[in-house]
């Protein structure tokens, strides 16, 4: 093997280590900025509308999304300084081919006729974490952002009369084993305020 | 060991498994068949060419709305956003959205189409029936259409159909086993304790006895069983003691022969002697010689006893009216014992029975002076006759002092005594007889607070006595 060709070779096995590491290829997806007192999340890689998700909107399903974001005080198994959990719910306009998407919790907050980034970076505005819930990491020192979201894709109950009858029987019996809940974690970092 | 119920429940298996198996196979037969006329494809593919029609038909719309709008063909509905507040919900998050312009639905079931387009400070509403077609209502339909699919792609029916069916059949199958192993056992256990109780009455418990639990055939079997034991008992008990009469015989037999042997001579010499003495001696000679003659006639009657035990006479039977006897006995004996109370409790259903009239009458007699002797004078003895099964029983009770347990234990054995009535052979002769004729003699517990004794004798007609045959004149040879 000539040493160009072993040099391809590393590359080739650096690249794909790289793509087999979600963290890592999520690594730049996330930037923090401070708005007002918030801080707010933005990302382009959260890939949540696609695939099997983007299916079941399309087909007319709301999908509920359960968000949590944590501020690490440094990268991987950093010890979490804060956390914000969220729930959204997603549904899709058929005539508009337009996202609807709206925020659990109190206030209820919702926004329709978004594209499909749109409504994800919507989940990631909805998730701000005040300032001062990051104590002396707000100006002083590094911290790291992970988000966290798993897909809750509830089938379609059947409503019955009973749960003892033959019907939920068959419907239990036959139910095949559901896709593993799509999820995803990005993490990002270290940020500091004044970035 | 549980064999005969396990046998049940693997017949139980073996004839339920395969027409179960049968009928499994059947079922899941036709169930492929019918699952093959599912339209869930069919209903995807419409559902998907219905959606994509419409939105065609809804960017018409759209287009044409605007188109109308910019050529003012359309009044427009204005609303001023100075305060946002006094707008529709739609006309409100449209004008926070920032967009320039945007679609919506409205109306009853979404059969408007409004277009929203901002200006300077306000929003311009233009809106259109879409031909009484209901968007939003048709976007419910179709997602209830793809819920259903998806759902039916969620799902393999036809395992759930099956597997529901085998759970059910299994369940209702295991439901019926289990009053089928109960049944079994039921069945199984008095058969079980039948050959227990047959096990141990070979093994010599001749007491064994099964307890009656059912009314059916297994009732009956261990019904018969606890009667055969009874009769082998009775039998084995009966066929010990004409063993030992025999041999008591054969003592008495010799015994007798030898002393009449001996008798005979020495009486003809003392008479000899007597005769030979002179005339002078002859008083006290006399009386020395009635003495030995006394005592040599003594023993001569007590040889007789010998012999009549020793001796078998024959046995007439013949149905006998046993009430009758018993009557006539007690009539013959009350002469001879005034002060004696005699008694009858005689059952007028009592069948005749089958036996020699001689030998039931000594045997009466014998039991209804050995009662009157026992009671003393004022005494009361009392007989009585029942039927009792296939047997006649006939009771003689007496209100004397009773009897040991010794007594009570030799009491059918013979024996020598020296007192001034009977040889002690009378209740051993009875008690042969009764046997003989293929009945008994046993002690009971006495009801006047004597002694009392049960003669048993088997019924004409009955097994017993058909057994033995019209002909038969001995039965306890049979029995021997």
């Amino acid at each position: 093997m000539t040493a160009a060709a072993a040099h391809v070779w590393r590359v080739a096995l650096l690249a794909l280590v790289y793509a087999a590491s979600p963290s890592l290829a999520a690594a730049q997806s996330l930037t923090v900025r401070a708005a007002g007192d918030m801080l707010q999340v933005r990302g382009t890689g959260l890939r949540l509308i696609e695939g099997a998700v983007a299916d079941h909107l399309k087909d007319g399903r709301s999908v509920r999304v359960d968000f949590e974001m944590t501020i690490l005080d440094k990268a991987a198994q950093g010890a979490a300084v804060t956390q914000n959990r969220q729930s959204f719910t997603l549904s899709f306009d058929l005539w508009e081919q337009r996202y609807a998407v709206t925020r659990a919790g109190s206030p209820l907050r919702s926004i329709s006729h978004l594209l499909a980034r749109d409504a994800e970076a919507w989940c990631l505005e909805n998730m701000a974490i005040p300032i001062t819930a990051i104590g002396r990491f707000a100006r002083d020192l590094p911290f790291w952002v992970r988000v966290e979201y798993r897909v809750q894709d509830q089938p379609p109950q059947v409503e019955t009369e009973s749960p003892f009858t033959l019907r939920t029987l068959i419907e239990a019996l036959s139910r095949r084993r559901p896709d593993e809940t799509p999820g995803r974690t990005l993490e990002a970092g270290p940020f500091r305020i004044g970035n | 060991m549980h064999s005969l119920r396990n046998r049940l429940v693997a017949a139980f298996l073996v004839a339920t498994l395969l027409p179960l198996g049968a009928t499994i196979w059947i079922t899941t037969s036709l169930l492929d068949r019918s699952l093959g006329y599912a339209t869930t494809e069919e209903l995807d593919g419409l559902s998907r060419t219905l959606e994509a029609t419409m939105r065609q038909f809804y960017e018409r719309e759209r287009r044409s709305l605007k188109q109308d709008a910019a050529a003012a063909r359309l009044t427009a509905t204005s609303f001023t956003m100075d305060e946002p507040g006094a707008a529709p919900e739609a006309v409100r998050a449209f004008w926070e959205s920032g967009e320039d312009e945007r679609f919506t639905l409205s109306g009853p079931g979404g059969d408007r189409l409004d277009y929203m387009a901002r200006a300077a400070g306000r929003v311009e509403v233009y809106s259109r029936e879409l031909g009484g077609i209901h968007m939003q209502e048709l976007a419910a339909q179709l997602r209830q259409a793809r819920e259903l699919v998806g759902s039916m792609a969620g799902r393999d029916l036809r395992r759930g159909f099956t597997l529901t069916l085998l759970l059910l059949v299994a369940l209702v199958w295991l439901v019926s086993l289990a009053p089928l192993i109960f049944i079994a056992h039921r069945i199984s256990r008095p058969i079980q304790s039948l050959t227990a109780g047959l096990t141990r009455f070979a093994a010599g418990d001749w007491d064994q006895r099964l307890a009656m639990v059912r009314d059916d055939e297994v009732g009956s079997a261990v019904g018969a069983f606890n009667h055969m034991a009874e009769q082998l008992r009775r039998n084995r008990e009966r066929l010990v003691y004409l063993t030992q009469v025999s041999s008591w015989e054969t003592l008495a037999r010799k015994t007798a022969h030898e002393l009449k042997n001996s008798l005979t001579p020495i009486r003809l010499t003392v008479e000899e002697m007597v005769a030979r003495q002179p005339q002078s001696d002859r008083e006290f000679m006399q009386q020395a010689a009635q003495i030995v003659i006394g005592e040599i006639e003594t023993l001569e009657r007590r040889v007789r006893a010998f012999s009549e035990f020793a001796s078998e006479p024959p046995v007439s039977a013949e149905p006998l009216d046993i009430n009758a006897i018993v009557a006539e006995r007690v009539s013959l004996l009350k002469p001879a014992h005034p002060e004696t109370t005699y008694r009858c409790t005689l059952d007028a259903q009592t069948p005749q029975v089958y036996a020699g009239a001689d030998l039931v009458k000594g045997i009466l007699i014998n039991l209804l002076e050995n009662g009157a002797e026992a009671a003393g004078p004022g005494g009361t003895v009392e007989a009585t006759t029942r039927q009792q099964g296939h047997e006649v029983v006939v009771e003689i009770h007496d209100s004397g002092p009773g009897l040991g347990a010794e007594a009570a234990r030799t009491l059918f054995e013979p024996t020598i005594t020296f007192k001034k009535h009977g040889m002690g052979l009378g209740l051993s002769i009875a008690k042969k007889h009764a046997l003989r004729m293929g009945g008994d003699i046993t002690l009971v517990e006495g009801a006047l607070g004597g002694a009392g004794f049960r003669v048993v004798l088997p019924i004409a007609g009955g097994p017993g006595s058909y057994e033995r045959g019209p002909g038969s004149s001995d039965p306890a040879h049979k029995l021997t």
